[in-house]
């Protein structure tokens, strides 16, 4: 781009594509977080009801700690960006992180409180996460995310139709439809606007 | 009566430059350079007429070992994109 000087369409033409580029470029990265929560919590869930099944002691619950330790590493390695990539940071990145900073410190408090009073955690922590999700989506203005925001909220009653471990592979079925697929869909339209 | 348009503003690397700092918080030299396919010698130029006008700061540091600059518009130069996009409308008659 050489220093040219403009007309006034053109001018405001080239501060509406840019603005446009720069939240397009704030999608993208997106579709990474919910990939890697959606399918390591269908994995730990599963896992766990798996092994409770077939050991029938209760102390594989704490394999629920394993998901912000594993899930946490893999953010760190996979969505930081590569150094020979340009760095920006916008005010809805901050306000993103800021909503999942305080809901994941909820949930953790929820979690280490549930071994010690009776708590349906695993309901608390699908209203938090898809709360985070429906949040999320909304401040992004994705109609995919929000969607699925709303759908987990709307899909986390059904654990009270299911009692003990099997309540696992709802858990785990609400991440897979309202989690991992949305993360595809929106994987999928990151790959084509590239 | 048209208002005048700022010349600073009035050019397509330094629009470009301000347009992409307006949405964002900071951003740093090899993104401005990526979205703005502008070459490296070109872009430090009107960044530093940017900077020197106020519209922009430009802190220079570090990632790991990699050198990085990282630009932020300034309530200056928001004020002046303000006005300059006010001065715009003018012209294509909104």
């Amino acid at each position: 781009m050489e220093q040219n000087q403009l007309t006034a369409r053109q001018s405001i033409d080239l501060i509406a594509r840019t603005i446009n580029n720069t939240r397009r470029h704030i999608e993208q990265g997106v579709y990474k977080h919910f990939l890697i929560w959606g399918y390591l919590t269908t994995v730990i869930s599963l896992t766990i009801w798996a092994l409770a099944r077939s050991t029938g002691n209760m102390a594989v619950m704490w394999l629920w700690f394993a998901l912000p330790v594993t899930g946490g590493g893999l953010v760190l390695l996979t969505c930081r960006t590569p150094r020979d990539h340009g760095y920006v940071r916008t005010d809805i990145d901050r306000a993103i992180s800021h909503v999942w900073l305080v809901l994941s410190m909820a949930c953790l408090v929820a979690s280490v409180s549930s071994y010690f009073i009776g708590l349906p955690i695993l309901f608390i922590v699908i209203l938090l996460m898809f709360s985070g999700t429906a949040i999320t989506g909304l401040i992004i203005r994705s109609r995919i995310l929000s969607t699925a925001g709303f759908t987990g909220l709307a899909l986390s009653v059904q654990l009270f139709f299911v009692h003990g471990i099997d309540q696992c592979l709802v858990f785990a079925a609400i991440f897979l439809l309202a989690m991992v697929v949305p993360g595809h869909m929106l994987r999928h339209r990151a790959n084509k606007n590239r | 009566m048209f208002k005048e348009l700022n010349p600073l503003l009035h050019s397509e690397l330094r629009l470009a430059v301000m347009s992409i700092l307006i949405g964002v918080e900071e951003a740093d030299f090899v993104y401005l350079r990526e979205q703005t396919h502008a070459t490296a010698g070109n872009l430090s130029v009107q960044i530093d007429k940017l900077q020197k006008a106020g519209y922009i700061s430009v802190e220079k540091g570090f990632k790991g070992r990699m050198p990085r600059t990282v630009c932020r518009i300034t309530d200056c130069g928001r004020d002046a994109f303000t006005e300059y996009v006010d001065a715009l409308s003018g012209y294509i008659g909104r």
